[in-house]
């Protein structure tokens, strides 16, 4: 293939549509500083870092301590997506380490799944977990079981079984539609601990109101680095810092940049200006 | 083995699409392909589903220790099951409408009144009774219990125990009245306008925050997808810790 027509063809998705490079930006700062951050752990230099405290995942040992003091079953929900959700794969990360609680703690656990993809993987993970605690003679085949890919029949689905088992702790972790509500309130009539965690912005408020704990946005994202003892899995935590501070920084630039042009349009003749005003323009517009 | 396999699956499939997104010109229609095998592979999981399904509601219903209500609730399941499968092998799954023309005559009057009539009728009773009579009511049921909940949820957030709820309150009862007529009426007896305050809470505050957690949702999805690729994130394999 001739190399004018490949860089043709490699360039011009980027002039249609400019966000593209700025997307192509912040992927690899991402992985850089990540990459840095690893090299740092690898090589000893950085041995410990701070990480602020998040309320919902300190209390999942108390939600799982609270069960098995009243006898009763945890119930995790993994919400209604499928496997190929970011949030899904996160809310698996974390069902790894509550369900290994619950194994040391010899509570019951009940994980009702709306995909039959994540509950193949769901299996494996409780399995592990319980093999993990010691407690393999605990694990039952049938903790995680699939109901339906039915929306609302799932959330009556778990709505039924909230009523009849009584779980003592309910975990919300995942994406969530409409459900949200009707399976959080199900779980506070029953006085369940109830600790939540989605990146799904409409269902938050419904969550915040009727849960005890919640995740909210990229803390659900942040858990399993959060619960992690190795030092390479806290260290996202930093990389995600930095690069929230990168957009900050970013957002405040472009859009005092953008107040000062609209007050003196004849500040874009200084270079620099005229650029980051450009740049901070098409991604307003977009 | 059994975790650097599903590693080097995840870390090749999770380049071609990242490759696929930032040269799409040249890499085609690669994207599509994986998302096929997605397609097919999610198609063969529900038979694992619905075995698994069966399997749990029937040692549920046959165990002793089972509370009446659970063995109950079981049985409907599998009946209800195998009815679905039934009436859809026989009568397939697609609707098969007959619309009809009628002309009614009307003789009360002087002169008859001659009307038309276009009516339809589902001849399939997987679609007309399974799918129309039972399992839409029963989804519009659910997703109708949402008002009640909401109104018992936002009972309890907007009690004023402390300062943050207090806040909260105050906000809601700006927005709620300035969305309703009444509120500007009420206001309007003391020159004052709730609407406009209503509109800025919704459209400069709340959007502030929304934006903020999305612009970090997206930063945390990023660094999660990584994490995946570059093979750190193992707990979904069952690592943990």
């Amino acid at each position: 293939m001739d190399l004018g027509y490949l860089w043709y063809k490699i360039y011009i998705p980027y002039v249609e549509n400019k966000l593209l490079g700025y997307s192509l930006f912040l992927l690899a700062f991402i992985s850089v500083v990540l990459n840095i951050y690893v090299a740092l752990v690898r090589s000893g230099k950085l041995t410990s870092i701070y990480i602020r405290k998040i309320p919902a995942l300190n209390s999942i040992e108390e939600a799982v301590g609270r069960c098995t003091e009243m006898g009763k079953p945890v119930l995790y929900i993994p919400g209604i997506q499928d496997i190929d959700n970011i949030q899904t794969l996160a809310s698996l990360s974390l069902l790894s380490y509550v369900s290994q609680r619950c194994a040391e703690y010899e509570t019951d656990f009940i994980m009702p799944v709306s995909r039959s993809v994540v509950m193949t993987v769901a299996q494996e993970i409780v399995k592990e977990s319980y093999l993990r605690a010691g407690r393999s003679d605990l694990y039952k085949s049938d903790m995680v079981f699939y109901l339906t890919d039915d929306q609302f029949g799932y959330a009556a689905g778990v709505d039924g079984i909230i009523s009849r088992e009584k779980p003592g702790a309910v975990f919300l972790i995942g994406a969530f539609y409409a459900e949200s509500l009707i399976l959080a309130e199900t779980g506070f009539s029953v006085g369940a601990i109830q600790i939540a965690g989605t990146a799904m912005i409409t269902q938050l408020p419904f969550f915040i109101a009727a849960c005890d704990y919640v995740l909210i946005g990229e803390e659900l994202f942040a858990a399993s680095a959060y619960l992690s003892r190795d030092m390479i899995d806290k260290i996202t935590l930093r990389t995600q810092d930095i690069s929230k501070a990168l957009v900050m920084i970013a957002i405040v630039i472009g859009s005092t940049i953008n107040s000062i042009y609209i007050l003196n349009p004849g500040i874009a003749k200084i270079p620099i200006i005229n650029i980051i005003h450009k740049i901070s323009s098409t991604m307003l517009l977009r | 083995m059994k975790r650097e396999i599903p590693l080097l699956i995840t870390a090749i499939t999770g380049l071609i699409i990242i490759i696929n997104y930032f040269l799409p010109e040249i890499t085609g229609g690669v994207t599509q392909v994986v998302r096929t095998w997605n397609i097919i592979i999610s198609s063969f999981a529900i038979i694992l589903g619905i075995l698994n399904l069966v399997i749990v509601s029937l040692r549920k219903t046959l165990e002793p220790i089972t509370h009446l209500d659970d063995r109950i609730a079981n049985i409907v399941l599998i009946l209800s099951l195998i009815a679905t499968i039934i009436v859809g092998m026989i009568y397939g799954v697609n609707s098969q409408t007959e619309t009809s023309l009628r002309f009614i005559t009307d003789n009360r009057y002087a002169l008859p009144i001659i009307s038309i009539e276009l009516s339809s009728f589902d001849n399939n009773p997987f679609t007309s009774v399974i799918f129309y009579s039972i399992y839409n009511p029963l989804s519009a049921a659910m997703f109708s219990l949402l008002a009640f909940f909401i109104a018992s949820a936002s009972y309890r957030a907007f009690r004023a125990r402390n300062l943050e709820a207090t806040l909260l309150l105050f906000a809601a009862s700006i927005v709620i009245l300035g969305r309703v007529p009444v509120g500007d009426l009420i206001f309007g007896l003391v020159g004052l306008k709730i609407s406009p305050i209503s509109e800025y809470i919704t459209a400069v505050i709340n959007a502030a925050g929304q934006r903020a957690i999305m612009i970090a949702v997206g930063i945390g999805t990023i660094i999660i997808s990584l994490k995946l690729l570059f093979g750190i994130e193992r707990s979904h394999l069952g690592k943990g810790e």
